[in-house]
């Protein structure tokens, strides 16, 4: 929780959904070589910048406290959406496949046993680096819709927004997951 | 490289090394190691206790060792008494749980006997600076637990040291590869092996800002097993059960073992050759890189693992790697340097001299503190996930591991029963579900005031500071108040505990006191894995089997299941063997179709 920060301030931008990545890891930076406390920055200072970062950082979290710095709140209840409804069990059960892949090749005594959950595991890299397309997709289209919020603004987009918030909270942790499963199943 | 500034009291960087040491400066914008009065710069980390005087490195070294000589002190820093093993000197708990040598002059802590060469290393930057020293950046292993890392605060502190910062090894040596490439953006991997300790850490390196992503590793893995390896060769070859370590022919043993494999870095056989102390015998062997690299297969497999996982923590393929950065003596190894190419997928970057790259990343570290550097930054992780025991004997996670830090994680505790007044807390680190598996960094209690059931309530924060060192506050919500400073009381060993411990090893040793019978047993695990596996695979790949290879196959699954039905413990190990080798290039084929189909090419292609 922001506890009534700013985070936008934080980095000196303004409230504003539509920040470019690139533009916030550079201020990120910046702003941890001015209050790291290495360079004499206060130690409380620099996890404030930690959670600033962390929030602006994912597109769910950022939306959530633009709407929270408006008094407004992001509502955690409500219906996914359906493109990422639909998704949740394909997604799933990729996630579970790529689980127990990784298990037996760590189990495995023998090497043709360790060989086939190596050559399992390339197969369904294949399928963990489509669905992370597909996911980034998904997110894609909605924090395109960002510019259009900052300009109708958050009490008007509030419901909107809240729909958004969930959507993409679902989002990034599968695009967290499918990535470490991702990694996992390239390194053997 | 930005402004230099005249520093008003120097910051020194010393690398701590469990075989050798070293420390340096900044000097016209450079970092520089010094040299002792002999010109070495690097200080074995070796001290020797004689009545009634100390002698550090290369001194101590010349002294007949005789139960007096302390090495790899680092290994046991920390360390309670149950978690070490002994080594060249026998070993005894200290006050407090901990551990200490038992040298012919007394018992010593490994606080004290890196005390010692913290001392001497600061001599020798006053001797060179011609003034004196009083801060210090210290370098640590990056996955030295907490424990570790304030012993070695304390050994900085018992120097004379204000130890400013302890910076870990693998992000020292990324500092000083990276210093001179700072105008590109890169994702590099170190893999640092030293004496005593191993460590892999990915970091991104962007305009100035080196930030760890993840970080694994093994703080009693490194150089000093590989010379344990070579000597158990020995012994093997030799048929001699136990090589005597300790004392002074241990010494001369090790020494030799520690030759004969820098040696093998080199060539590919090498003798080991040592004449008994009153010259009647000589102990003679020939070792080969072969045997060599064949013993240490479990250490292999280990450091492979860790680096795959590091990979996992960070998300990130192999193949967005920039560079893989050897660090570390033992680095030089040739099959080490094979693992890690293999893991990584490309050649290893050896362009750092591994002995010195990581004090000189301790010096640039020193330099920034010291204002040498404005837009240099190293942010770097907790390695350990953070937590305390909840009902249950679960290990609940505050602070996860490869968290930047510092950083901090709040939890609010309150009464289970009317009117109880305190609550023990048991602070763990580790990535276990259950608490026991865990490293306990301490525990304390939490005192309440009287209130209804679920009414009392104080805040605890728990934060690492930028050493990676846990402090923990309290503080009564209820009541207001300030902060209080918690002294977390360090696990004490519980004797009866390890008696009990032990007795469970025993009784399971004594289990399979018929080794026929465990072989038995291990082996039957390996032929109830392989032979559905070996269904499987023939199933996926049946075409294109030559005939003599299928035959093979049948014929060694055969043996195996006529093994498994009747009790000859070798007869079915050995089944089982012939059957793994028949499937060999089974499984390579599989793999080889996989990776053809992953491509998208004909499996000629490849």
């Amino acid at each position: 929780m922001a506890g009534g920060r700013d985070y936008f301030g934080v980095f000196g931008l303004e409230r504003r959904l539509d920040v470019d990545a690139g533009e916030l890891q550079q201020r990120y930076d910046q702003r941890c070589r001015e209050v790291h406390p290495d360079s004499g920055g206060a130690r409380e200072e620099f996890e404030v910048l930690q959670e600033a970062f962390a929030s602006l950082q994912s597109p769910a979290r950022r939306l959530r406290h633009w709407l929270e710095l408006a008094g407004l709140e992001g509502s955690g209840r409500g219906s996914v959406p359906a493109p990422v409804a639909d998704r949740f069990e394909e997604i799933s059960s990729l996630l579970q496949a790529a689980e127990t892949v990784a298990e037996r090749h760590g189990n495995a005594q023998s090497a043709l046993v360790r060989s086939m959950a190596e050559s399992d595991g390339m197969t369904l890299q294949g399928r963990l680096a489509e669905a992370r397309e597909e996911v980034e997709k998904l997110s894609g289209a909605w924090v395109s819709r960002f510019g259009e919020f900052d300009r109708r603004g958050p009490t008007e987009v509030a419901a909107e927004a809240g729909e958004a918030i969930r959507a993409l909270t679902f989002l990034e942790k599968w695009a967290d997951q499918l990535r470490m499963a991702w990694a996992r199943a390239g390194c053997w | 490289m930005g402004t230099l500034r005249p520093v008003a009291d120097p910051v020194i960087g010393i690398d701590l090394g469990t075989t050798y040491s070293a420390v340096g400066i900044v000097e016209a914008g450079f970092p520089i190691l010094l040299a002792n009065e002999e010109g070495e710069r690097l200080v074995p980390s070796v001290v020797w206790f004689g009545p009634g005087e100390v002698k550090v490195g290369r001194a101590a070294l010349s002294e007949a060792p005789e139960g007096r000589l302390v090495r790899s002190a680092k290994r046991c820093m920390g360390l309670r008494v149950n978690e070490v093993a002994e080594g060249d000197l026998p070993l005894e708990e200290a006050s407090g749980g901990g551990v200490a040598f038992v040298t012919a002059e007394g018992a010593v802590t490994p606080v004290e006997v890196s005390s010692i060469i913290l001392t001497e290393l600061k001599r020798i930057a006053e001797f060179r600076l011609e003034r004196e020293v009083h801060r210090a950046v210290i370098t640590v292993p990056a996955y030295f637990n907490n424990a570790q890392r304030e012993a070695t605060k304390q050994a900085g502190e018992a120097a004379g040291l204000d130890v400013l910062r302890l910076v870990a090894e693998p992000t020292a040596a990324a500092l000083a590869y990276g210093m001179n490439k700072l105008g590109e953006r890169a994702r590099v991997a170190v893999f640092d092996l030293g004496g005593g300790t191993f460590d892999v850490s990915l970091l991104e390196m962007r305009e100035g800002v080196f930030e760890v992503l993840a970080t694994g590793g093994d703080t009693r893995l490194g150089g000093d097993d590989i010379d344990n390896a070579v000597l158990a060769l020995v012994a093997r070859a030799t048929r001699l059960e136990d090589l005597r370590v300790q004392g002074e022919e241990g010494d001369r043993l090790r020494r030799e073992a520690v030759r004969v494999k820098c040696a093998l870095s080199e060539v590919e056989r090498a003798t080991f050759r040592m004449s008994s102390a009153d010259g009647a015998g000589t102990l003679e062997t020939e070792v080969s890189r072969g045997a060599l690299e064949g013993i240490i297969a479990d250490e292999l497999g280990t450091m492979k693992r860790i680096c795959r996982e590091v990979l996992v923590d960070a998300g990130s393929d192999p193949e967005e790697l920039d560079a893989v950065v050897m660090v570390g003596g033992s680095s030089r190894i040739p099959v080490v340097r094979r693992l890690a190419g293999e893991v990584f997928g490309r050649e290893p970057d050896c362009s750092q001299h591994p002995d010195e790259v990581v004090a000189q990343g301790a010096v640039i570290q020193a330099g920034i503190l010291a204002g040498t550097w404005r837009d240099l930054l190293l942010l770097d992780v907790t390695p350990l996930s953070l937590g305390i025991e909840t009902l249950g004997g679960l290990m609940n996670v505050l602070i996860p591991r490869n968290t930047t830090i510092p950083c901090k994680a709040g939890e609010l505790f309150t009464n289970a029963r009317e009117g109880q007044e305190s609550m023990r807390v048991r602070v763990l680190q580790g990535e276990r579900e259950l608490a026991r598996d865990n490293w306990e960094l301490g525990n304390f209690d939490l005192s309440f005031r009287r209130a209804p059931r679920g009414k009392a309530r104080v805040g605890v924060q728990f934060s690492l500071d930028e050493n990676g060192i846990l402090e923990v506050l309290a503080r009564d919500v209820e009541g207001g108040g300030a902060d209080v400073i918690v002294k977390i009381e360090s696990a004490a060993v519980d004797v009866s505990e390890q008696a009990v411990e032990q007795m469970v090893e025993e009784s399971v040793e004594h289990a399979f006191e018929d080794m026929k019978a465990r072989v038995f047993a291990e082996a039957r695990l390996k032929a109830e894995e392989l032979l559905p596996a070996v269904e499987e695979a023939l199933g996926r790949l049946e075409a294109g089997l030559e005939a003599v290879e299928h035959e093979e196959i049948v014929a060694a699954r055969r043996e195996v299941e006529e093994g498994l039905a009747g009790d000859e413990a070798n007869a079915l190990k050995e089944a089982v063997e012939r059957l793994d080798r028949a499937t060999e290039a089974l499984a390579a084929r599989l793999v080889e179709d996989a990776l053809a189909a992953r491509m998208g090419v004909g499996r000629d292609d490849i």
